[in-house]
């Protein structure tokens, strides 16, 4: 039987740019580790090209190398001079090994539930699922949390997000904009405080907020976990609900939501057509207007800084730093806009961390699953977090926030804070 | 042997998590950055000099041909498997062994890769001179097999003349030590003709190298200019003026727009040619001598100057410069990259002549180079699934080399022979010469069982 | 082995008959810790050479390759002397190629008669090497015994300059390595392989070289020092800044006295560059030295300056004078024990009862031991070797070597001229095994005897 092919021919076309000169290497966070070619970017690029060309069979030792070795953090992305996109080859090839050799089902089950929409189980509560499945005994007893520390994750949300946020969020004072506001799963189930800051710091700079009640996950886990056709689902129904003209912007507070919001579903829906998918036109031109309007939220803030209310100074000062998530600093090239807002904090003594921009080594299911070379990439993160010694690590990506806070030494009692939940907070007057 | 056996015997001497021999595995150690493809038999990540001494010796007892191998970033061919083999990859041999501030050396593994010893000496104010554009990936170890260069090697030299001795093991297993962190060390400069010697006589499993403290002032100015004859001319200029600045570099029209296109710094995309000069050393005096290279500039009708005026905009157009190849990369899928160096005077010259090689044979050619040294890097740009274009490139390329030669020059400055530029040998040799030569090969490795078929072209046939 | 006369006419047919010299005077000249040549044979090119080491080669007879002869009383006893091979007819200029800053020139020129040359003329250049014999050493010389001076602290030595070699293998092949390039990695490093090989793998007939262009100005400081720690402490100080002197030369008293200088301890720091480094150095070194514990400041200039430099260069060859086969060591070590090594070594030499000299290249780690007294006989020559034998126990101590420079061959019979054995020296004799198989090129004077 003919393997179907891996790649559609834009994406192929893009593998014979890579020129081997192994400059990924030095971004690569999981080589650094492994130190062997199955981990560098390059390595994974020509095999895609021998999958490709047919001198190499799909089996479970590439399809190992291909989820053991590889974040998906995009760090090969933008620092390969010649232009090569990593990230889309890989994910190509984990959707074909996915394809023949299946999904490990506790990462199936997951995914399906994330899947369908969260109103579809909101009676049955995924909340209280999840919160057996992270923090139970049974997990504990049955589970391998890999890399995390089980009793350190974070507490399930008592209600959902999307269950305590009001569809539409009128603005305090003159209306200035009007957005959507896309908060990720991680948000709606486990750190509902990012969400509400949002909505309370948008409100207070004069936005009106639309929180769409039947968003879903934006797909890029799933996506990236090689299941393609579960992840179109979500795709399909989150441009229908957010590629809107009508609105001045789509913000998020996860930057691998608004990443995959932006940079993936156009190229991702081509890719598809290209393999013989069913994809129309109007959802291209969709995902093209989403790709416009997607905006992460300290983006959006920093544009729009003078719309603030004064924040009032109390005397007290917190030494804060902050941590690059990848997708934000390697996939969006956001660097400068939640350091402006951190620096503006009256109360807020910012300190730059060495390696700011280096992974937390987390990556989703990858510190679940690859414990051990996730731990030594988190350790060098830790280590330059608390050579700082600050008491507040800012982030924009509840994934690194999940990752990094599982791995700080308690004793510091450091918490771990979106930047915008820090301007909540000085708005407020704490 | 058979694979199979070669396998299990290694896993037995070196433990089977640092055995690699699957047939993926195999073709992700085919390459290198060359054009050149070859499998290894198997493929071995040992950890210690002891290791390697094991795998080594258990190779030539049984007649198996031994490649020492790191980040693979070669451009010669110098890293490929060409007979089979093991494939001895040392890039987890990646430990700084000893910093010895008060003897100005460092020793290393050969796998530290070069730019992290650079950041790790930064923090105590010191330096590794030599600076090969691949420094953030390519190992010490691999630099040590080609004698790489870099920008900075202008003033400080290369690679050899910072490396002052260290551990090799050779073609039977056995240890022995070279050099030291003396100099003038009573015998044969072995640590000399070693470094250079593309894994044909041993594998260094530490290094000695020369550090030094920083610089106390560093200035670095990159001027644009409408001809790269003129460019090409400002560089002679500034030589025959008597100074030898840190750094001349220079990228024609054809790189300037890859290397915007990949980093945004700014260059304009419509300039011929873009010299990167810089000049370290005391402070005093730096302000004369940066006007009287500007001045030179002038007189060749230099378009622009800027200078950098932190350490951000200097890393800023170091990242460009050393990004140059892989952007190049963006224009077609592959190059050829030529590492022909010719007397400085001659750079003029010998780049035209290179530029109506790419005319006559249809190709185009992006040049980046160092031009201070004479050393060029033409990359002839291509797509290897076209036959006849890749027909065209060899043939364009064994042109420069013969160009090269023919100016006094010789046809590799820094990337080594490896397997691209082993039939141009004789363009440089005589016959003599590389019996001579070849003499050192058989006293290092009488048994050929270190990389063969490179560097030298009777090797390759009787190997 | 043919007669003695079939071999003269051999020889006189390729060089010509007043090219074979056989007087018995001039042999002894030439003899070689006593061993006196059948004849000199002064070849006027390299394909002259190339037939003289053709015949040697056939007949096993061995070539003693000799510049202006100024190191004939340095290395190991040779096993036999049958020819020597004078390269002083080879002493042209081959190639300055002004712009390129580049130079090729036979093996016989001296480096005086060079440098005159080079620096002529508004913009002049330079070889920046700086060895003994500051008149009489030849270029050949230089680099095949990599002979080297003061200087070398920010120059380098002959491989840090050197870009090709051309040389005469024993079997008479004509070879040439490297080129007019600042960089070339194509085959090996044969050019630095020859470097230092005492003619024991070749005769090198020429060499290219890199040159500098001529400092814009340049100066000299001697810092008087009243203790060695004072001294070491500053040095210290000053290899491990940003200052760039050219050379760091730390003197002990016997030797600064025969500098003309009268000092404890003398610390000479040459400083060379643009006038405004030059002049930023002498006055900031003057200052922080004398803060450091220095007792006198004096800057030369000039003449005086260029004079202060050949006396430091030449201290050895103006005992060579004297004595003939003086006792000078030379001693490496890692840089930071300049004044340990110097210490211990004045303490054992004070005790042997022996007056020595001491010049440190405090910056690259090489002790020159200058024994003042002549060397003798009987008792006394038995206590210098005994001193020797400590001397090397100090530096390799210190993760060195000692190499007795020169000494009168009835010592050298019962010490070993290159220091302790190393480890690295079974790659040596391969080396010498594969290049010269018959063992004709100078054997037995180099190290580990071959």
């Amino acid at each position: 039987m003919k393997e179907k092919a891996v790649f559609s021919e834009n994406t192929k076309e893009n593998i014979y740019h890579c020129i081997k000169c192994g400059l990924c290497m030095a971004h690569c966070p999981v080589y650094k580790e492994v130190l062997s070619e199955e981990a560098t970017p390059r390595g994974k690029v020509q095999l895609s090209r021998q999958l490709s060309e047919g001198n190499l069979k799909m089996s479970k030792e590439v399809k190992n190398a291909f989820f053991s070795t590889c974040l998906l953090c995009g760090a090969c992305v933008s620092n390969c001079p010649s232009g090569v996109h990593g990230s889309n080859l890989y994910s190509g090839v984990r959707w074909r090994a996915v394809q023949k050799y299946g999904m490990d089902w506790k990462k199936k089950v997951m995914f399906q539930l994330l899947a369908k929409k969260w109103r579809m189980s909101k009676s049955a509560s995924l909340g209280k699922w999840a919160r057996k499945m992270f923090g139970g005994k049974w997990i504990e007893s049955r589970m391998n949390a890999g890399a995390l520390n089980v009793a350190r994750i974070p507490k399930v949300n008592e209600k959902e997000f999307s269950d305590m946020v009001p569809e539409v969020t009128k603005p305090e004072g003159k209306a200035r904009a009007k957005v959507l506001y896309f908060h990720g799963c991680a948000t709606n189930y486990l750190y509902a405080g990012i969400g509400t800051a949002v909505v309370d710091v948008l409100k207070k700079m004069g936005v009106e907020v639309i929180t769409p009640r039947e968003q879903t996950c934006c797909g890029m886990p799933i996506f990236m976990s090689g299941d393609r056709e579960a992840s179109i689902q979500n795709i399909r129904e989150n441009l229908r609900l957010f590629a809107r003209e009508d609105i001045d912007a789509v913000v998020c507070d996860c930057a691998t939501c608004s990443d995959g919001l932006k940079k993936e579903y156009p190229h991702l829906l081509l890719d598809l057509r290209q393999l013989g998918e069913d994809v129309t036109d109007e959802e291209l031109k969709a995902a093209e207007l989403l790709a416009k309007k997607v905006k992460d939220v300290t983006v959006f803030i920093d544009e729009h800084k003078d719309w603030l209310p004064a924040m009032k100074e109390n005397g007290k000062k917190v030494r804060v730093t902050y941590h690059d998530p990848c997708h934000l600093v390697q996939g969006q090239k956001i660097t400068a806009q939640p350091r402006n807002i951190l620096k503006a904090i009256p109360g807020v003594e910012y300190v730059e961390m060495p390696g700011a921009g280096d992974c937390c080594g987390g990556g989703g299911s990858f510190q679940v699953e690859h414990a051990e070379t996730s731990r030594k990439i988190t350790k060098r993160k830790v280590d330059n977090i608390h050579s700082t010694k600050a008491q507040i690590l800012a982030t924009c990506c509840p994934g690194c926030t999940l990752t990094i806070s599982n791995h700080l030494d308690p004793s510091l009692n450091m918490r771990v804070m979106h930047p915008v939940q820090l301007l909540q907070m000085a708005l407020s007057g704490k | 042997m058979e694979k199979e056996k070669m396998v299990k015997e290694l896993n037995r001497l070196i433990g089977k998590e640092s055995v690699l021999g699957t047939d993926m595995q195999i073709q992700l150690y085919e390459y290198d950055a060359s054009l050149i493809r070859s499998k290894p038999d198997c493929i071995v990540l040992p950890t210690s000099t002891e290791q390697v001494s094991k795998v080594v010796k258990f190779a030539h007892d049984n007649g198996i041909r031994v490649i020492a191998r790191g980040a693979g970033t070669n451009l010669s061919g110098g890293s490929i498997s060409l007979q089979g083999g093991i494939a001895i990859v040392l890039t987890r041999m990646n430990n700084i062994l000893e910093l010895d501030i008060e003897n100005q050396r460092v020793v290393v593994q050969p796998g530290v890769i070069t730019l992290n010893l650079k950041n790790f000496l930064a923090k105590h104010g010191y330096l590794y001179q030599p600076d090969p554009a691949s420094e953030k990936a390519s190992t010490l170890g691999g630099n040590i097999g080609e004698n790489s260069g870099g920008p900075h090697c202008l003033k400080y030299g290369v690679t050899s003349n910072h490396v002052l001795g260290g551990e090799l093991v050779l073609y039977n297993g056995e240890v022995v030590q070279i050099g030291g962190k003396a100099l003038d060390n009573p015998g044969y400069d072995l640590s000399g003709v070693f470094v250079g010697s593309e894994g044909t006589l041993g594998i260094m499993t530490k290094a000695i190298l020369r550090i030094m403290p920083k610089a106390e002032a560093v200035k670095t100015m990159m001027c644009i200019f409408n001809s790269i004859e003129e460019g090409g001319d400002t560089v002679s200029a500034i030589i025959a003026d008597g100074i030898i600045p840190a750094t001349l570099e220079m990228m024609d029209n054809l790189t300037i727009k890859a290397v915007e296109e990949a980093y945004n710094m700014g260059l304009p995309k419509d300039a011929a040619a873009i010299l990167i000069i810089e000049l370290d050393g005391l402070s005093d005096g730096m302000e004369r001598l940066t006007n009287r290279i500007l001045d030179i500039c002038k007189k060749h009708h230099v378009r622009e100057i800027r200078v950098a005026k932190d350490q951000a905009e200097r890393d800023k157009i170091w990242a460009g410069r050393k990004g140059a190849f892989g952007a190049v990369g963006r224009l077609r899928p592959n190059y050829m990259v030529n590492d022909g160096t010719v007397p400085r005077t001659k750079l003029p010259e010998t780049l035209a002549k290179v530029i109506a090689i790419g005319k006559k044979y249809n190709l185009p050619i992006a040049n980046v180079f160092h031009a201070g040294d004479g050393n060029l890097h033409p990359l002839i740009l291509f797509d290897e699934r076209d036959a006849d274009e890749l027909k065209r490139v060899h043939a364009a390329a064994n042109e420069i080399l013969k160009v090269c030669a023919d100016m006094g020059g010789t046809i590799s400055g820094e990337h080594g022979i490896g397997v691209e530029k082993i039939h141009g040998m004789q363009l440089i040799c005589s016959s003599q010469d590389l019996a001579s030569m070849r003499n050192v090969k058989v006293a290092f490795d009488p048994d050929g069982t270190y990389n063969p078929g490179k560097v030298l072209p009777e090797l390759q046939k009787t190997a | 082995m043919p007669q003695k006369d079939q071999l003269v006419s051999a020889l006189q047919k390729i060089v010509g008959k007043a090219n074979v010299i056989q007087g018995p005077k001039k042999l002894k000249d030439c003899a070689v810790d006593g061993l006196v040549p059948k004849a000199i044979v002064c070849p006027k090119n390299e394909k002259e050479i190339s037939k003289v080491m053709a015949i040697a080669n056939a007949n096993k007879m061995t070539v003693v390759p000799r510049g202006s002869g100024t190191k004939m009383a340095a290395g190991g006893i040779p096993r036999k002397v049958d020819l020597v091979l004078s390269l002083s007819k080879l002493n042209r200029v081959v190639d300055y190629d002004k712009a390129n800053l580049s130079l090729s020139v036979q093996a016989g020129i001296t480096l005086a008669a060079l440098q005159k040359k080079l620096g002529a003329g508004r913009k002049g250049n330079f070889l920046p090497l700086d060895p003994p014999f500051t008149e009489k050493a030849t270029i050949g010389g230089i680099v095949a015994t990599n002979s080297s001076g003061p200087k070398r602290y920010i120059y380098g030595t002959a491989r840090d300059m050197l870009l090709g070699i051309k040389a005469v293998s024993p079997d008479g092949d004509i070879v040439s390595f490297g080129g007019k390039t600042m960089k070339n990695v194509s085959g090996y490093d044969m050019t630095k392989l020859m470097i230092g090989t005492w003619g024991g793998l070749g005769i090198i007939t020429e060499i290219t070289t890199k040159l500098l262009p001529l400092p814009e100005a340049s100066a000299t400081l001697l810092l008087s020092f009243g203790d060695l720690e004072a001294a070491g402490k500053y040095i210290r100080k000053i290899i491990h800044s940003s200052l760039l002197p050219s050379a760091v030369e730390l003197i002990n008293g016997a030797a600064a006295d025969r500098l003309g200088e009268k000092s404890k301890y003398l610390l000479a720091l040459s400083l060379e560059g643009v006038v405004e480094a030059v002049a930023r150095q002498i006055t900031e070194i003057s200052e922080s030295s004398k803060k450091e514990g220095a007792k006198g400041v004096k800057v030369l200039k000039g003449t005086k300056e260029k004079a202060f430099w050949v006396r430091v260069r030449d201290l050895g060859s103006d005992l060579a004078k004297k004595y003939g086969s003086p006792v000078i060591l030379k001693s490496n070590f890692v840089i930071s024990k300049h004044v340990e090594l110097m210490a211990r070594c004045e303490k054992i030499t004070e005790a042997a009862g022996v007056r020595a000299a001491f010049i440190c290249h405090a910056g690259n780690g090489i002790l020159h031991t200058y024994i003042l007294d002549k060397p003798g006989a009987g008792a006394k020559l038995k206590g210098l070797i005994e001193l020797i034998g400590k001397l090397t126990l100090e530096a390799v101590k210190d993760e060195g070597n000692l190499v007795v420079e020169s000494c009168p061959p009835e010592m050298k019979e019962k010490i070993s001229v290159w220091g302790q054995p190393r480890h690295d020296q079974i790659l040596m004799r391969r080396l010498k095994e594969k290049m010269d198989p018959a063992g004709i090129l100078n054997p037995g004077r180099f190290v580990g005897g071959i």
